[in-house]
């Protein structure tokens, strides 16, 4: 698709019409997005370095941004605005060999804004990851959900801390948190804090954590069938993680599929 | 010929003892079918052959062809030709069927199967069993009803080939025409070769597959053995008889306690101080 459809004002980009962009090596370290009414905007970030993105998505229009980690990205803040009828996705796909840390804090500041934060994570070695995550719905039928699934190896960390606040005014809102996170070994370590702070009776809002090993039923379910106990740790690690892969191209779906088989040794 | 000989098995689950010594053999092609009260041991003898790591042995041994397979460990006794159908098959999003039966095939060989070989295999056993091909995609038993389940017990059954299947109830939750669809497998998979000791309540799978054997266990034990035409008779009267005529007294079932755990949510009012 198109790149040309933007005014770009160094590192403050206007995006009047539907188009796709990708952010590499070459990139800022700091970006200001805005979507303009009714436009449809995919950005995906394969840049090894820190980024701080401030956003606006307007009326009706869509922003998608996929983050993929690969080696070394350490920092990735981002916060913005969503106006009505807007959507804002945050896609995070985040196998690097790194510590990370994420931070986002998404406004949804008009009737029916919604944004989603996805992410699937693998921490390895002694590496630490840390996404904090805050939805702030301040108008009515206002949505958002956070999906995050983590897998932490070896004496490795993934923290998840997710906040979503419904002020008074915020009827019919819906604000949905699903935290999973798989300790593959002993020494391994995962946190999950989701935190609901609701300030309106007339809502929706849900959230659902685990942490832990694998679940013991699956493990037998699956060894019963002569499949090896590392192979069953893969299958069910991988059947967790690699769904994220549908929210990118063909090109980064081979690179994630690829990158994520060899790092559990899967075929 | 193969041959699977249960030896004086004891076993017992969160400190209770369950099976209390309990011995048969079954030959390769042979159907039994091992019925007995709720509660007296049929899923937990399952279990121990299939190594369930929440039930603990405290003797006897399960030989396979001479060799006891107690001592190996779970997918080990799978590979050895023991298949467990599940009474409650697990659902376990995200792990995709046909990976999950590939990966199940491959253990079994030097080589792994070829992608042609697998796709034809796994197509015609979902048209055996009647489950749509689209299954495989989705993850294993996600969103799958209770007959699906069972009939994708039967499935991996016809996939793995086992010297010895061990059915636990695979025609609860199905409607006549899956219990003739399953009983239609079971023949099929029994004049190939494969063993079976089949765990059910009612007559009517019984009535379809050659039954040569019966074993009633009560109480941790097999308490009466013989033709298929004790299940007829327990299908008719229950086990009451079974004080009467062989003065075997059925322990009650233990109730389970209720446990609460809680909430995980409080709502709190905190403007102008009221709770």
């Amino acid at each position: 698709m198109e790149q040309n459809n933007k005014k770009e004002l160094g590192n403050h980009i206007v995006f009047d019409k539907s188009c796709d962009l990708t952010i590499n090596e070459n990139s800022l370290s700091s970006y200001i997005f805005e979507v303009e009414n009714n436009c449809y905007v995919n950005i995906l970030i394969e840049a090894s370095k820190s980024i701080d993105i401030d956003l606006v998505v307007k009326s009706g229009a869509s922003l998608k941004i996929a983050l993929l980690n690969k080696e070394n990205q350490n920092n990735f803040n981002f916060k913005g605005k969503v106006k009505k009828e807007g959507t804002f996705t945050c896609v995070i796909a985040d196998f690097g060999a790194s510590n990370t840390n994420i931070n986002s804090t998404i406004d949804l500041i008009e009737n029916y804004a919604s944004s989603n934060f996805i992410l699937s994570s693998t921490s390895n070695e002694r590496f630490k990851k840390n996404y904090n995550i805050n939805f702030n719905h301040l108008s009515e039928f206002t949505t958002s959900k956070i999906k995050a699934f983590g897998v932490s190896l070896k004496e490795s960390e993934i923290k998840v801390n997710g906040v979503s606040f419904i002020e008074k005014t915020s009827i019919k809102s819906n604000a949905s948190q699903e935290v999973k996170i798989i300790l593959f070994d002993k020494t391994s370590k995962g946190s999950a804090s989701p935190i609901l702070k609701i300030e309106c009776d007339d809502i929706k809002a849900s959230h659902g954590c685990s942490i832990g090993s694998i679940n013991d039923d699956h493990l037998y379910y699956l060894l019963s069938r002569g499949i090896d106990i590392e192979t069953v740790r893969k299958l069910i690690v991988l059947g967790y993680i690699l769904p994220i892969k549908d929210y990118f191209n063909d090109k980064e779906k081979e690179y994630i599929d690829n990158y994520i088989r060899k790092d559990f040794n899967y075929a | 010929m193969s041959v699977l000989e249960i030896k004086n098995l004891h076993v017992s689950v969160e400190g209770k003892e369950i099976l209390k010594g309990v011995s048969f053999k079954i030959q390769s092609g042979e159907v039994v079918g091992l019925l007995g009260p709720n509660g007296n041991g049929k899923s937990t003898l399952f279990a121990a052959i299939m190594g369930n790591p929440k039930y603990k042995i405290l003797a006897g041994e399960v030989l396979l062809d001479g060799v006891n397979i107690l001592e190996l460990s779970v997918d080990e006794r799978s590979k050895a030709g023991v298949f467990l159908g599940f009474q409650n098959p697990v659902e376990i999003p995200g792990v995709i069927s046909a990976d999950f039966y590939k990966a199940a095939i491959n253990a079994r060989s030097e080589k792994k199967v070829s992608l042609y070989k697998f796709y034809r295999s796994l197509e015609d056993s979902c048209k055996s069993v009647e489950l749509p091909f689209e299954f495989v995609n989705r993850g294993l038993n996600d969103g799958f009803s209770g007959g699906e389940r069972k009939r994708n017990e039967i499935l991996q059954m016809k996939l793995l080939d086992p010297k010895f299947a061990l059915l636990d109830e695979i025609d609860s939750g199905l409607d006549v025409d899956a219990i003739n669809l399953i009983s239609k497998s079971i023949v099929e998979q029994e004049q190939k070769g494969t063993g079976f000791i089949i765990i059910s309540h009612y007559a009517r799978l019984f009535d379809l597959i050659n039954v040569s054997r019966v074993l009633i266990l009560v109480n941790g034990k097999i308490a009466l053995k013989g033709d298929a035409s004790l299940i007829k008779r327990i299908d008719k009267e229950g086990y009451e008889w079974l004080k009467k005529e062989h003065n075997i007294e059925i322990e009650e079932e233990e109730k389970m306690n209720r446990v609460s755990i809680g909430t995980c949510a409080t709502k709190e009012v905190i403007k102008n101080g009221t709770k």
